[in-house]
Order: structure tokens, then sequence, then C-alpha cells
């Protein structure tokens, strides 16, 4: 070593272990995602058992592959790819630990309360508001380690990779935060700060962007470092990496709005949604693109080198799923898919296809790297490919096929105008084949991840664990970078800001101002051209200086991605709701109809019914008049549903007898043969906790619901008493069951739902707190 | 029946303001990568390349 070289040791051990804890847990959230979809074909798969259910194990699945899965895979990525692009070791092996463990014991406890029905009810975020602190720490953890780690590095510039890892770091911190806001009842129950249409608004923000960036963004550093690697080539163009990263990170945030098209989210909103999502088309494409043809030069080795496979395919299926995405973003198409299979084959394309394949690509790149040796098997990698590439397209068509079907059957009206398919179990009988070949394909899929298992299990047995070293010329250069105040108080940020301020005076502002602010606009411009002229390098130099400074670039990062949900949702927080509610408004809960709201929280009914009928002629027939916002305003969290496997329930208040929901629920098939809901026999053995009802509508009433006065024991009693009337009422139809039951408030809920009063002027003014 | 659906004046601008924004965000990106030098192109490019 000369005396101006330093070998640095990376901290690949954890690099190990998040590489590993990712394939455990993606085994076991692959596994329980085919035994969900086997219950929905095979009924007594659900074993009667309340853990068991579909509705709990369903979030199960989706957290597992999120954030366990992909999670671990992400951080074993940027660890292993961020030492090496700023040739620095991670900065501290306490927060690597830190982060490494708290991790698993976040998971280990998503995977014990969700089965028990403990959960927030709304998608990806159903975990209890105790875990979702501990996440919020955790990921602060990964950004201090990440940071630091930047803060020390050898290598002054900022490849493209650390950028997406950057736009992760930032925008999951606060989406993450925003929507999981809570006010705990207890140790396990918390209501989300939002209610109604601005609790869906911020969810979908949320879970469209947990896509976004959980499962995009980091994936594509890792693509943006390991497919060069892999293929022994620079990147195709690092221009339109740049242009992809920025074009990215600016418009996806704002396309959440489209997985609440036609629903009673204001129009503006959803047409904000739609335009940004087909937006996404470019860049999406351009980094499709990009990865593929860095490939250039390199295709034979696909015939022969299994990492480069998986990330063909992997970059393949991004681009499927990113034309997918936004063509059902077109309110007309998705009428047709919105509720139905469609959607969740286009997930699990961007899933199976991307994720899991661009992991299946990093697992055989790693592997033989980190154990210093040779991959065990590459014909069992092929195995693993075919496998995997065959399940999915058999996934996918399956769904298509399932999701246009039953969406026609739906929406299918005779020559009279009447429903052509009225009972919603005849579109549940025609999708069984497909959804069978569902299980087939994920089944064929998972076989493929258990023999990539076994093919990498061996491959380690065979090596020994090694850490990567690398040597470095010390700079001992000046310190070059630029502090955020630097950044900001630079001319060429001081003229970008003051060119979109004075154009955008200029275009919407009407009258002098308006002038004023073209005048303003066109003097900036010229100002800032005589300024650059004289100074050529100047601009250079800023955008130069920024990326040698992780942290302005940080937060012009974050400001990038906050725009479009300040955008869309502090107006609808501030929206003129009556102006929107119709006339009509919910009625409030009672208490006893409020425990049965957390029962069909905690038992997950919104993965399979939704409560949101859309303005269509054959919902409205099928369901009753369309929903309007006043119809869910009191209702923390929001459950209009994403998937409806069963018909919408926003109107099923009075359709029944209580009697016909106690048999439903107690034996479903009993009344609807051949459905494949589950029957829920402990709802009738399992008391409702009435005690904790006061603390509940107090709660509520502090994030605006209108409860009336009452204090603790009338408000039990109130609950008691209901249920007594339910229960005498149950027995007068031969059916005993004890009113301290659950399914007795369960029951009380359902006859609520769609229930309205006329909108008053106090009662809106309430709820605009 | 479509009605239903809520506009107010001001939110018509907020699509717009979007729009205005990113295609500024936007054009500033193009312009700045085709300003890049071809050597800092290609050393950027090529950082994943340098082995361990």
């Amino acid at each position: 070593m000369t005396p101006n070289t330093q070998t640095i040791e990376y901290n690949d051990k954890i690099v190990r272990q998040f590489m590993l804890a990712s394939i455990i847990w993606g085994f076991v959230g692959m596994s329980v995602g085919v035994l969900i979809a086997s219950q929905l074909n095979f009924k007594f798969l659900n074993f009667n058992m309340e853990w068991l259910t579909f509705g709990r194990l369903r979030p199960l699945h989706t957290n597992a592959a999120i954030f366990a899965f992909v999670g671990n895979m992400m951080f074993a990525g940027v660890y292993h790819s961020t030492q090496r692009l700023v040739k620095a070791r991670l900065a501290s092996n306490f927060l690597s630990n830190l982060h490494f463990w708290g991790w698993q014991g976040i998971i280990v406890a998503a995977a014990v309360t969700l089965p028990f029905g403990f959960s927030r009810g709304k998608e990806y975020a159903e975990l209890i508001w105790p875990i979702n602190i501990a996440v919020a720490v955790i990921w602060v953890v990964f950004a201090i380690n990440f940071f630091w780690t930047l803060g020390k590095r050898q290598e002054k510039s900022l490849y493209v990779a650390i950028w997406f890892y950057i736009a992760t770091i930032v925008t999951v911190a606060m989406l993450y935060i925003v929507n999981h806001l809570s006010l705990p009842t207890s140790f396990t129950h918390s209501y989300p700060i939002f209610g109604g249409v601005q609790d869906a608004l911020v969810q979908w923000w949320y879970g469209h962007n947990a896509v976004a960036f959980f499962l995009t963004t980091p994936i594509l550093g890792i693509m943006y470092y390991y497919v060069p690697k892999a293929a022994d080539r620079p990147v195709y163009s690092y221009r339109l990496s740049i242009v992809h990263f920025w074009s990215l990170v600016f418009i996806y945030i704002w396309a959440g709005p489209h997985h609440l098209l036609y629903t009673a989210l204001p129009g503006w909103l959803q047409n904000l949604g739609m335009i940004f999502s087909l937006m996404l088309w470019a860049p999406s494409w351009g980094g499709m693109l990009n990865g593929l043809l860095t490939l250039r030069g390199a295709w034979h080795k696909l015939r022969t080198d299994p990492v480069l496979k998986f990330f063909a395919a992997g970059v393949t299926f991004y681009g499927m799923a990113t034309f997918e995405g936004p063509l059902l973003s077109i309110k007309s198409v998705n009428a047709l898919a919105h509720y139905t299979d469609w959607i969740v084959g286009h997930v699990h394309s961007g899933t199976l296809g991307w994720n899991g394949f661009m992991a299946a690509g990093m697992f055989y790149f790693l592997a033989p790297k980190l154990w210093k040796t040779k991959l065990y098997s590459v014909p069992l990698a092929n195995m693993h490919f075919w496998l995997g590439t065959v399940g999915i397209l058999l996934y996918v068509a399956a769904m298509w096929v399932s999701g246009i079907t039953q969406g026609l059957m739906l929406n299918s009206l005779d020559a009279s105008g009447a429903l052509t398919y009225p009972n919603f179990l005849e579109t549940v009988q025609s999708i069984r084949l497909p959804m069978l070949f569902r299980v087939f394909g994920g089944g064929l899929y998972l076989v493929g991840f258990g023999i990539m298992i076994y093919n990498l299990w061996k491959t380690i047995q065979s090596g020994q664990a090694t850490n990567g070293s690398f040597e470095v010329e010390t700079d001992d250069s000046s310190d070059d970078s630029v502090g955020l105040v630097g950044a900001i108080a630079s001319p060429s940020f001081l003229y970008s800001a003051a060119v979109i301020v004075t154009s955008c005076v200029w275009m919407f502002v009407e009258g002098a101002v308006g002038l004023v602010g073209g005048l303003l606009f066109i003097a900036t411009c010229v100002a800032a051209i005589i300024h650059f002229k004289k100074k050529s390098a100047a601009l250079e130099n800023w955008h130069e200086s920024f990326l040698r400074s992780s942290m302005p670039f940080t937060a012009l990062v974050l400001i990038a991605a906050a725009i479009g949900g300040v955008v869309q949702i502090v107006p609808l927080v501030t929206i003129d709701r009556e102006s929107v509610t119709e006339g009509t408004i919910q009625k409030i809960y009672t208490p006893l109809e409020l425990a049965g709201r957390d029962l069909y929280v905690s038992e997950g009914c919104y993965n399979c019914h939704s409560q949101m009928i859309r303005p269509f002629v054959s919902e409205v027939k099928r369901y009753g008049e369309y929903s309007t916002l006043g119809d869910s305003v009191y209702d923390h969290p929001y459950q209009w549903g994403s998937r409806r496997a069963g018909p919408d329930l926003a109107r099923v208040g009075g359709k029944y007898g209580d009697d016909w929901h106690y048999t439903h629920m107690m034996d479903t098939n009993a009344l609807s043969p051949g459905s494949n809901m589950p029957n829920y026999p402990w709802l009738a053995k399992k008391k409702t906790d009435f005690d904790a009802l006061p603390s509940k509508i107090g709660a509520l009433r502090s994030l605006g619901v209108p409860f009336p006065e009452a204090t603790d024991q009338e408000i039990v009693d109130a609950a008691k008493a209901q249920a007594q009337q339910i229960a005498s009422g149950l027995a007068e139809r031969q059916i005993a069951v004890e009113a301290d039951r659950q399914i007795i408030a369960l029951i009380a809920y359902l006859q609520q739902l769609g229930k309205t009063e006329s909108a008053d002027n106090e009662s809106l003014a309430a709820t605009t707190q | 029946m479509w009605s239903r659906i809520a506009y107010m004046e001001w939110q018509t601008l907020l699509p717009q303001i979007g729009f205005a924004l990113f295609a500024l965000a936007f054009v500033l990106a193009i312009w700045r990568t085709f300003k890049m030098s071809p050597s800092e192109l290609e050393r950027a490019s090529r950082l994943p390349l340098e082995d361990e």
C-alpha cells in the first residue's frame, strides 16, 4: 500500500444477512399467496379458523411480499452497491445490525398480529400503530446509516443508482408517516386521523407510491448498478438515466388518484391522476430501454448467464407492467377493470416479474461473490427462470381472462335495460377456471423460487463468507461540496425559482398583477441569459457541486416528490363539503354499530367487498344509488375497497334480515351455494368488547365525528340495549345467540350500511373542523 | 347525475400548474444532460464497472 492509498473492507456481512432474510421471507410470503389464491377456489382451505381466513391472510401476503421480500432484497442491494459506488464501508456496524434485526422484528410482529386480526384496515398499511412507529424508527436508522456512509465517501460523484436510493429513503418516509397518522384507542387499535374521501386519497397517495418508491425506485437503482456490472458494459445512456430519474420522481407521486376513478373522489383529482399516469409512460419506458440497451453487444450472454437472463426478463416485465398501469388508468378502461382480477394480474406482473426476477438476478450475482465460490448449478438456475416465466405468464393471462370476463358480466345489461347477470355469484362461477390457473401459475413460480433456494444453499455450502475490499487513493483536495443554503442562494437556483413564480403569475393571474408577472418573467429570462453568458460555467458548476453534496440533493428530491402530494391533498382537506355531499350525509354510528365496524375492519372484509357504488347504470341497478362523499364522511378508516371478490356492500343495510346475515356468516353456502366466502363461526362465540367503546368514541369525536354527548356508562348501556334488541329479534326466528357476541355487533353494522340523512349545515360544520 | 363531481374554479388551475412545473423541470433536466461533457458522462456511466 502506498502512502496515498487506503484499503477499504466492505461490510458484506449485513448484505448476506439481508439477502438470506429476503429469500426466507419471500418463500413464506409467496406460499401464503398460493394458499389464499387456493382459498378463492376451495373454501375449505379457510379451515373455519379465524387466523387462516382470506381476509386476514391477504394482508399478511401483501405485507410479506412488499416489506419482507422486496424490503430485505432492497436493503441488501442498496448496502452492497452503495459501498462500492461511493468507495466507503458502511458508516456504522451498530446501525447496520440495528437496521437488520429491527426490520426482522417488525416482520415477525406483522406475521403475528395480522392473522390475529389486529389491523388498521388500509391496504399495505394494516400494521398497528406500535409497529408503525417501529418501522419509522428503523427507517430513520437506515437513512442515518446510508447518508453517513455517503458523507464518508471517497468517490465524490453520486452515481445515478444512489439518486434512486435517496429518492426511496426520503419519499417512503414522507408517505409512510402521513398515511399512518393515527389516534390510538389502545395498544393494538387506532383510528386514522383522516376520514372518508380524505383517507381514501391519502391511502392511495401512499399505496400507489409504495409501488413507486418501495417497489420501483430502489429496484431501478439496483438495475442501474447490477445490469452494467453483470453485462460488463457501461449503462447505455447516462443522459437518459438523469432524465429518467427526475421525470419519474416528479410524475409518479401525482398518479395515486387513478386507484379511485369513478368513485366519489372529486373529478378534478381523478383527471389529474389519469393524466399523470399517462405521462408516466415516457420515463418508465425510458428507464426500461436504458436497462435493456445496456445489454447491447452482450445479448449472446443471455443464453448462458442466468443472472443476465433474469435481469433482461425483469426489465421487460417492468416495461409490461408500466405499460399496463397507465392503460388501466384511462377512465374508460378502468370502468371495466377496476374491482376485478385484471388489477390483481397487473400488480403481480410487476411484483413477480419485475421485483421477483430482479431479486433472483441479484441473488445469483451476489451469492458467488459474497461466499467466494461458483454458482452450484446453472441448469437449476435456468429451470428456475423458465418455471418462473411460465408461472408469471399463466398467472397474468388467467387474471386478464378472469378480470375482463367478470367485469363484462357485471356491467352487462339486456335489451330491456335489466342486469344480464343479476346474481353476483354467477360471475364468480364463471371465473373459477382462470382462478385455478392463477393457483397453478403462482405454484410454478413458487417451485422455481424453491429451486433457487436449494441452488443458493448448495452454493453457500461450497464457499466461505468473504467481505469485499477495495484500494482507493485518498483525496486530500479541498471540499468543493455546497451546503443547502449555498445551493439555494446560488444564481442558478434563484433564477429558476424566479422563472417559475413569474411565469405562474403571468399565466394564472388576471389584470395588472398578471401583466407585471409577465414583464418580470421576461426580465428574469433576459437577466439569466446575460448572467450565464458572462459566466458560462456557473450553471454547470452549480449542478455538479449539487451532486457532490448529498443533503441539498436530497432536499431537492423531497421537494420534487412532495409537490404532487401537496397539490392533491391540501385542497381536499379544505374542500367545500357542502358542495359534494349532495344533500345527504352518513348517519352517525351507534356504539354497537361502531363495534361491528371495527370487527369488519379486523376481519379484513375490505379485501373482498367494496363500499363504493360507481355512477354506472349496472352498478346502480345491482347495488343501489351511487355513493357520494357524504356516505362515508365519518369513516375512519374509509372502506371503499379495491377488489370485489364479493358484491359491494355500500347499501346492503336493510336489504336482508338479521337472521339472513347470521345464517350467512355462520355458513355462507347455506344461503349462497357456490360462494367462496369463508364461514365466521367464531363470531358467535367471541364477546364484543363493550368496555372499549367509550375510548373509541372519544377518539373519533376528537377527529371531528359528531357523536352525541354521552357518559361512558350511557355508551356501554346503549350498545348493550341495541345488542339485546337484535338478539331478541333473532330468537323470534329460532336463532339462539347471546346479545354480547361479536356477530350481533357485526349485524348491527351491516344493517346500517347505506343509511344516510339529510345534510344540514350544522353537521357539515362539525365535519369540517 | 354527473353534476356530482366537485369542481371549484381555483382547482382547475392545479393540473396546469403541475404540468407547468413538470415541463420546466423536464426541460431543465434535458438541457442539463446535453450540457454534460462527454468525459464526465463516460466516467459516470463506468462507475459500477470499477471492480473490487
